[in-house]
């Protein structure tokens, strides 16, 4: 057997004699978060003998001790409604609540009471330090539980842990952050406190870029996030309770399963044939610097100003199987994502619905004392469909795009035209004689979204618009969303990165030059003349030099403000001169190798 | 050689801030302060004159909100607090889980456990300035007096009274009108999970006039009496008890001017 360990970020493996377990159980679940907490309660009553290992002194995560105890999208149904109804006739009658919320010491309640009662056992203050496999199969757990080493047992084990630390320890592989740096999305900063009228209250606002992977980043993240509570800490400090208890990263550790799901892929169209349940969102990406984002998210979020566009989207079982072992789930935001579907696939109601699904697959599993692959799909889905997990007219939830091209010429030519710029550009075999038509029309709003629409679709006649809105400037700014909508400018640059020829190439030096370009307008170009860059070695010699003369000593300083900062009373920026200063270098380091 | 604390305590970050101190503080939670702010402690209200600038500057500063008694509200204070924290992240490693406590030739060796796994390292003396002394968890046992979960409640009516004693609970005031702090005495042994269902059950029994006195918040740490605030476990590693203080700035100031408990 062996016993693998996180060493300095790394897994470790080293062989160890049969290890003496103290406990033994069928289900083991290591973090009772969001996801966990559900789990562990399914599968106790599947039958399972559960026990859940937690480090926080109570259940349910970023909804309870993380103090998000309002629900954002996700869809009805599941387990988690009856533990809801019962946390909210509690939170009713003996805690304080107000806007009939769920008070969060009642949710924990509610979910210990149920695992409990299913006949689970609860460790706190629990920490999971390593893992005991042979070969691909997990046979047990080491786990600090208040100070003292304990060797656990289990058939199945349930990565509960955001940030899939579990799962890393095994030795899975997992994937962190974007391609360009590896950053995840922004992590929040929350808070809890009665309000004047007596009800809770919470606030939450981002505090800045944190690795949840490394230890020291994460201790530097806390402490700047705790400070910026300062802010306004007269308007509700008579009334605070706490600050968020356990860190708030949105996104952590991505790992690989047997199917990972691909913002690629959605846009593409593509969907699974046999879910478990449905997301249920918009792309709730906290990130701001879109320049540094992936092509297809800037094509959704910059061009079309998508962000508020909500969808269901299909989740299968293989998300949560860890590759490379027979018995090893993940549970939680740790899921098999990318980085881009990460913003839409964490909302809590369906995390919980997905830790119902792991929690009953483990149960199954242990049961048959058999490989998580081979349970009975149908048992599952099933089962799924009796607690209402999964509901099959979920699928047609969401918004939708418009297809009639009148209509589209309508939206096209008016201040919301994402809808029409997305389904167009991403269908220009039905529209693109209308859209090329569109060009030359007087009606500024008609031809310059044609030229976004035809640009998203890659069609060479949108660079002269495209490059008109870049020499004009044009900060028009869509409703399509309701909020974070995105300067049509910024669509043009990033666009224009994309298309070959040497003119795009000309006009974005050009306008890099301008001296008072905002943050958002400057990292655009960067990105848009480093891609173009890439592909053009002639034109590299050229770039190089005015970017390095733009980012270079005395260069203008280019600052961040990260999302709902300046609810603090704070606002909380980012560095990002530095940070543009470094991908330059990078890239032009790269270029040079070449 | 470096001196390491366990407990991220006001005490702790007094040391921490002091310009010559070699000091790493390492904690389980993600917060400072927490043995005070989380306990819902009572806090001694008598006026209090720091030793050091660094105190008086966050009294002084704190007394500019307009708190209804600010330095009676823990949670306000390591608020401010971390202003100065946030300039020295490398002196604290919050998260963190000691798994293993060895004596080496010059200090000690601690192996810890962090979100990037596990780490080793060494330090001269040491210090648990945890309340139940986890480093010594039998030797902290027997050191506790008294051990409460205290809650906070707050009043969601307009006509409801509130006593000061019923069942087994003590109620004091909060810090404003509409508040008020239970107290509920627990065995020394008992853990977080069963002391809270304890107390809810028996607030869910509070008299009628009592109905709209409602749980805002149960304390995520227990509050302790303990016997004896300096306790030496073995040569250079000492327990220090963080609560033997009237306030949280006592706390914090006798940290960075050295001074005792």
């Amino acid at each position: 057997m062996l016993l693998s360990e996180l060493h300095n970020g790394e897994t470790v493996n080293k062989p160890i004699a049969n290890p003496i377990f103290d406990v033994k159980c069928d289900v083991l679940v290591a973090g009772l978060g969001t996801a966990g907490a559900l789990a562990a309660i399914a599968a106790a009553e599947a039958g399972a003998k559960v026990i859940g290992v937690e480090r926080l002194k109570m259940c349910g995560g970023t909804a309870t001790a993380g103090g998000v105890f309002g629900y954002y999208y996700g869809l009805p149904g599941g387990r988690f409604e009856q533990v809801d109804a019962t946390c909210l006739e509690l939170s009713n009658e003996h805690f304080v609540a107000g806007n009939n919320n769920r008070h969060p010491y009642a949710k924990s309640h509610v979910q210990e009471q149920a695992i409990i009662t299913a006949g689970g056992e609860i460790m706190y203050e629990t920490t999971l330090v390593g893992i005991y496999l042979a070969d691909d199969t997990i046979r047990g757990v080491k786990v600090i539980s208040s100070g003292k080493t304990v060797n656990i047992a289990c058939k199945v084990l349930i990565d509960g842990s955001g940030d899939g630390e579990v799962s890393a320890a095994a030795g899975a592989n997992f994937t962190l952050g974007r391609q360009l740096d590896g950053q995840p999305q922004p992590f929040s900063s929350i808070r809890v406190f009665v309000t004047e009228n007596q009800h809770l209250g919470l606030a939450n606002f981002d505090a800045g870029y944190v690795l949840p992977n490394d230890a020291e980043d994460l201790t530097r993240g806390l402490l700047k996030a705790n400070a910026l509570h300062r802010g306004g800490l007269e308007n509700f400090g008579d009334g605070l309770l706490w600050v968020t208890l356990p860190p708030g990263p949105r996104e952590g550790r991505l790992i690989e399963c047997d199917i990972r799901l691909r913002f690629s892929d959605f846009i593409n169209g593509e969907r699974c044939k046999n879910p478990i349940t449905y997301a249920f969102s918009n792309f709730d990406s906290h990130t701001q610097d879109w320049a540094f984002e992936s092509d297809e998210v800037k094509d959704w979020m910059v061009s079309a100003s998508l962000w508020g566009f909500t969808f269901s989207f299909p989740l299968p079982k293989e998300i949560m199987y860890v590759k490379g072992f027979t018995n090893l789930l993940c549970a939680g935001r740790n899921i098999s994502i990318d980085h881009d579907m990460a913003s839409a696939v964490r909302m809590q109601r369906g995390l919980q619905k997905l830790g119902e699904a792991a929690g009953l697959i483990a149960a199954f599993a242990s049961h048959d004392n058999t490989d998580i692959r081979n349970i009975d799909h149908a048992e599952l889905v099933a089962a799924m469909k009796a607690s209402g997990a999964l509901n099959e007219a979920h699928q047609f939830k969401g918004d939708t795009f418009e297809t009639d091209p009148a209509k589209i010429q309508d939206i096209l030519a008016s201040d919301a035209p994402g809808n029409a710029i997305w389904q167009a550009g991403k269908n220009l075999d039905q529209y693109h004689d209308m859209l090329i038509k569109n060009l030359d029309s007087d009606d500024k709003n008609l031809a310059r979204n044609s030229a976004l629409a035809l640009g998203l679709g890659d069609d060479k006649a949108a660079i002269p618009k495209l490059i008109e809105i870049v020499r004009e400037r044009d900060q028009f700014e869509p409703t399509s969303s309701r909020s974070h909508n995105q300067r049509r400018i910024l669509g043009a640059l990033h666009l224009l990165g994309g298309h070959d020829g040497p003119e795009a190439i000309a006009a974005l030096l050009d306008f890099i030059r301008v001296p008072d370009l905002d943050m958002q307008e400057f990292s655009h170009t960067l990105i848009a003349l480093l891609t173009l860059g890439d592909r053009h070695l002639t034109h590299q010699a050229e770039i190089a030099d005015v970017l390095s003369e733009c980012l270079g000593e005395g260069c203008a300083e280019y600052k961040l403000l990260l999302k709902n900062s300046s609810s603090t009373g704070y606002r909380a920026f980012v560095d990002m001169t530095k940070f543009m200063q470094r991908v330059l270098k990078e890239r032009l380091q790269q270029w040079s190798n070449l | 050689m470096k001196k390491v604390i366990i407990g991220p305590t006001f005490y702790a970050a007094g040391q921490a801030l002091q310009a010559d101190n070699d000091v790493l503080v390492i904690g389980r939670n993600s917060s400072i302060g927490d043995e005070w702010s989380y306990s819902y402690r009572q806090i001694d209200s008598t006026p209090f004159m720091p030793d050091s600038e660094i105190t008086l500057d966050l009294l002084t500063e704190l007394s500019g909100l307009s708190l209804t008694s600010p330095e009676e509200n823990a949670l306000a204070v390591s608020v401010m607090l971390y202003k100065f924290l946030e300039k020295i992240p490398e002196k604290f490693k919050l998260w963190t889980e000691i798994e293993l406590i060895k004596e080496v030739e010059d200090g000690y060796e601690l192996t810890l456990y962090t979100v990037s796994g596990r780490e080793v390292i060494q330090c001269g003396e040491l210090i648990d300035n945890t309340p139940d002394a986890r480093t010594c968890p039998d030797w902290g046992q027997s050191n506790i007096q008294a051990k409460r979960l205290n809650m906070v409640v707050s009043n969601c009516g307009d006509d409801s009274e509130l006593v000061s004693e019923f069942s087994e609970l003590t109620i004091r005031a909060g810090r404003t009108e509409k508040e008020a702090v239970v107290e509920y005495k627990v065995d020394p042994k008992a853990a977080m999970m069963e002391a809270r269902k304890q107390l809810l059950e028996l607030w869910q029994q509070r008299p009628e006039k009592m109905r709209n006195w409602k749980i805002a918040s149960f304390g995520a740490e227990f509050d302790y009496d303990l016997s004896c605030d300096i306790y030496d476990i073995q040569p250079n590693w000492k327990f220090i008890n963080p609560l033997a203080f009237a306030s949280p700035a006592a706390a914090f100031d006798a940290g960075l001017t050295g001074g005792g408990c």
